[in-house]
């Protein structure tokens, strides 16, 4: 059975962690509270997930399931706090946003223990589509009203 | 330094804008990184916010 890199906390702000490839990756966090401030009972703990090359090459070529894994490690620490919301935003750096969202899916489908939520939503702004996902925990008595907020607020990106 | 929208500034939707800024602050640690830059130099720029083991470690 394959195991999570070992995460390492080099600062205050991030995780860290290298892959069997010699790629560092950091997952952060940002505070966006302010997402669901239209609705004070779930306003607070949302935040910004994201996951960035620091240093090395990725392949498209390798397959490296341990990347997955990780992320979903840090996942269980993050709702070890169950109020805590997640939303992970596909970037369109480089058209491969799509790409970004299935591999994302698949990382939940295969490594979500079953303690978390997903909503997916597209928010088609200026022509744009911009792929992103919620996700919560099961548990959390307020996962409702955040779905319907966050679903609102992405049929509603494209009016002015 | 690139400028942040504050949300609700712009004539957009308030989830255009709250998008579009999750999309411009991935894109700009993006670049710090990139260049060899270090998360903690955005602490002042960006709210990070790390969650701790249940054990509080």
């Amino acid at each position: 059975m394959l195991s999570p890199y070992i995460l390492q906390e080099n600062n205050a702000y991030s995780y860290e962690f290298v892959t069997d490839q010699e790629i560092r990756y950091a997952i952060y966090f940002l505070d966006y509270s302010y997402m669901f401030s239209d609705y004070p009972s779930i306003a607070e703990n949302v935040f910004a997930f994201n996951i960035d090359v620091v240093s090395g090459e990725p392949s498209d070529s390798v397959t490296d399931e341990r990347i997955g894994i990780t992320i979903f490690e840090v996942f269980k620490i993050f709702f070890s706090k169950i109020d805590n919301v997640a939303v992970y935003v596909c970037d369109t750096l480089d058209e491969r946003h799509l790409a970004r969202k299935r591999k994302f899916d698949l990382w939940f489908w295969k490594f979500n223990d079953g303690s978390l939520l997903k909503e997916d939503g597209i928010a088609v702004i200026e022509g744009t589509p911009i792929y992103n996902s919620l996700l919560v925990h099961k548990s959390n008595k307020h996962w409702p009203e955040i779905v319907l907020a966050y679903n609102e607020l992405n049929e509603r990106a494209g009016e002015k | 330094m690139q400028k942040s929208t504050a949300i609700g500034a712009t004539d957009n939707s308030k989830g255009a804008d709250i998008f579009k800024k999750m999309l411009e602050d991935k894109k700009a640690i993006h670049e710090h990184l990139a260049k060899g830059g270090k998360i903690e130099d955005l602490k002042d720029r960006f709210k990070f916010v790390k969650p701790l083991y249940p054990s509080g470690k």
